[in-house]
């Protein structure tokens, strides 16, 4: 899992490097030089980081390769996709909740999407009483109105 | 020089400057807890206060906030690896891993005291700086600028262990992305996608948030628990063990100050180079058998947190002797100072020269009582460590989002930082250095800017001028070293 995360992180870093290359170069000569400069030597480096990686991947490891002399290697024609691991569901779940409340302040404002988002990350994610998230949520926006739009007078 | 010196004295404990002093004392205070908003944002929130003031208490309340803004920061970075400001995403790299291991405490009081006494260092060379400070500005030139960045960006790639590789594709992606926005000579538009909100490329509190501070929430949250291991919670030392530490590690801490206070001067550097620096010279200089830094090592608390407050003074030296700002911060203060009527230039080191001592004063009794405060409060700031992150991490998510919009009052800033709070989250996992990436992103700007300037005046032999040819030395040095460093260490661990 690791392993191809890397990867994954890896190929986006060539993907990024390359993309400002190619944009780069369609510039005017003077406002091309710098991005061009740390580009080219960024996909070059991060090219390198994937390579190196992939190679990483394709060798086995010494565990496996003791594994492999002491056992026959067993091919499993169809070895079937493992489901999305808790740790993922879990990440996946963290940056939807931030996502919506992105969502929500654009739509709603932060006086409405902020409460909300509280009550309802402490209730259903942090799994607490209503009344500790009732608590917290209420607490929280009160403040964030008495300092910035009482005290501060910004227009959040 | 002395009858100023005392009378800028007699100006601070003035009234009603006093008074503003400490209003602006513990406001800045309280910003700095406040993640991602940070030295440039508090003082453009002051800003509207200071215009009916007088000269003495507008100064005594600017400064003053200045001063204490990182103090406040540290300790957020500390205890839960949310940096309050740039210049404070050094102290977490080992004040949070000192926090995990339940000595937070000590790492809060290493941060301040490092804090007080480097500003009171900073504050006494500013002084002594006073009578011989021109010639000292005007040997760096945009070549020296120009490879003092590139120096700062190569420093902090060694500083991701043993895979520097990754150091440096982190610290060029985050130059890559300071050049997203319009290109400040012609005006080419550079990777914009026609978006509006990118023509004035990325903010870097939005981007400090975002690597920073939501990067480190989501991770506590997949983590569970409460940011200080539950076991480790009797480990729980108390603050004047950190601010013992800086006295044990005396040359660690006057070398960060010298450091803190050159950057300081250098105008457009700016705090985050001045801790990244100081972080990485303790790094390079550890001895063998000390913690590995960046897994909690007290020098990587307190060479960052004495060079940042060092600098404070140096940075006042440009601002108030030619009106050069220092950093983003002194830029804004440099706007209130003419907007009171304070004019920097040769007037204010001549016939004002007692309101340049207001301003010195002022440094260093902010940053002592900022300390004081902070010292007061460590105790029960501690102990939220031991909360559950599931019920901090929102809290903070919320108040990041409310920092990140701040900044220009625009969703793309809440975009900006959800984006690279993704991204700073897989680059903590994978082991890539964020703190390159974010100075990377401080820098760009400077390094284009110079080296344009640097050709056009000396034309392509820039780089042959000495004190620029040193640092491409040390430059050189520094890459060679960190590429063999782990292969000399894989081979002295053979052999042994």
């Amino acid at each position: 899992m690791k392993k191809a995360e890397e990867i994954g992180f890896a190929s986006l870093m060539v993907i990024v490097f390359a993309v400002f290359v190619i944009l780069g170069w369609g510039y005017a000569k003077r406002p091309r030089i710098v991005p061009l400069t740390l580009s080219i030597p960024g996909l070059a480096l991060s090219l390198l980081q994937l390579g190196n990686l992939i190679a990483k991947a394709k060798r086995p490891s010494k565990a496996q390769q003791l594994d492999a002399r002491s056992k026959p290697v067993e091919k499993s024609a169809s070895v079937p996709k493992p489901p999305l691991s808790a740790e993922t569901r879990k990440i996946l779940e963290i940056w939807t909740w931030i996502v919506a409340l992105a969502l929500g302040v654009n739509f709603f404002g932060f006086m409405v999407a902020l409460p909300i988002f509280l009550l309802g990350f402490i209730k259903f994610f942090a799994k607490r009483t209503w009344k500790l998230s009732v608590l917290i949520s209420a607490s929280f926006t009160l403040a964030v109105y008495l300092i910035f739009y009482v005290g501060l007078k910004t227009n959040l | 020089m002395f009858e100023a010196l005392w009378d800028g004295l007699i100006l601070v404990f003035s009234w009603p400057a006093v008074g503003y002093m400490w209003i602006g004392i513990i406001f800045g205070l309280f910003m700095g807890f406040t993640p991602g908003i940070g030295g440039p944002v508090t003082l453009a929130l002051i800003l509207p206060f200071s215009f009916g003031l007088d000269k003495v208490s507008a100064i005594a309340f600017l400064v003053a906030t200045h001063s204490v803004v990182n103090n406040g920061g540290s300790v957020t970075a500390i205890l839960f690896g949310v940096p309050g400001s740039g210049p404070n995403a050094a102290t977490l790299i080992d004040g949070y891993p000192l926090a995990q291991r339940g000595e937070a405490g000590r790492a809060i009081g290493a941060a301040l005291g490092a804090s007080a006494l480097g500003g009171v260092f900073g504050t006494i060379v500013l002084a002594c700086i006073i009578p011989i400070l021109r010639p000292i500005v005007l040997v760096f030139g945009p070549p020296e600028f120009f490879m003092l960045s590139i120096l700062g960006v190569l420093f902090l790639a060694t500083l991701s262990g043993d895979e520097p590789l990754k150091g440096v594709i982190a610290g060029l992606m985050g130059l890559m992305i300071s050049l997203i926005g319009e290109e400040l000579i012609v005006g080419t538009k550079r990777y914009t996608f026609d978006i509006i909100y990118l023509w004035e490329g990325i903010k870097l509190v939005p981007a400090v948030i975002g690597l920073f501070a939501i990067a480190e929430m989501v991770d506590l949250l997949v983590k569970g628990g409460a940011i200080a291991k539950p076991e480790k919670q009797v480990a729980l030392s108390g603050p004047w063990t950190g601010v013992m530490d800086v006295f044990r590690h005396w040359g660690l801490f006057i070398r960060s100050c010298i450091l803190g206070v050159i950057i300081g001067v250098i105008p457009g550097l700016g705090g985050d180079v001045a801790c990244f620096l100081a972080y990485g010279q303790a790094a390079q200089t550890a001895r063998k058998g000390e913690v590995e830094y960046g897994k909690g090592n007290i020098g990587g608390v307190i060479a960052p947190e004495a060079a940042s407050n060092a600098k404070e003074g140096g940075a006042l030296v440009p601002t108030i002797a030619f009106g050069i700002p220092g950093s983003g911060s002194m830029a804004i203060l440099l706007g209130a100072l003419l907007i009171v009527g304070v004019t920097p230039g040769a007037a204010l080191l001549n016939e004002d020269l007692n309101l340049t001592f207001t301003m010195v004063w002022t440094l260093a009794i902010a940053n002592l009582g900022g300390t004081a405060i902070m010292l007061l409060l460590t105790k029960p700031l501690s102990k939220l460590t031991f909360f559950e992150g599931s019920l901090i991490a929102p809290v903070i998510i919320a108040v990041c989002f409310i920092g990140a919009f701040m900044t220009t009052n625009s969703m793309g800033d809440i975009i900006v930082a959800i984006v690279l709070g993704i991204i700073g989250y897989e680059m903590k996992r994978l082991n890539y250095s964020r703190a390159a990436m974010l100075l990377g992103l401080v820098l760009g700007r400077i390094v284009e800017q110079n080296l344009f300037l640097s050709i056009r005046i000396f034309g392509g032999d820039f780089i042959f001028r000495p004190i620029a040819m040193g640092l491409v030395i040390i430059a050189v040095i520094v890459v060679a070293w960190s590429f063999l460093r782990p292969i000399l260490k894989g081979r002295n661990e053979r052999t042994a």
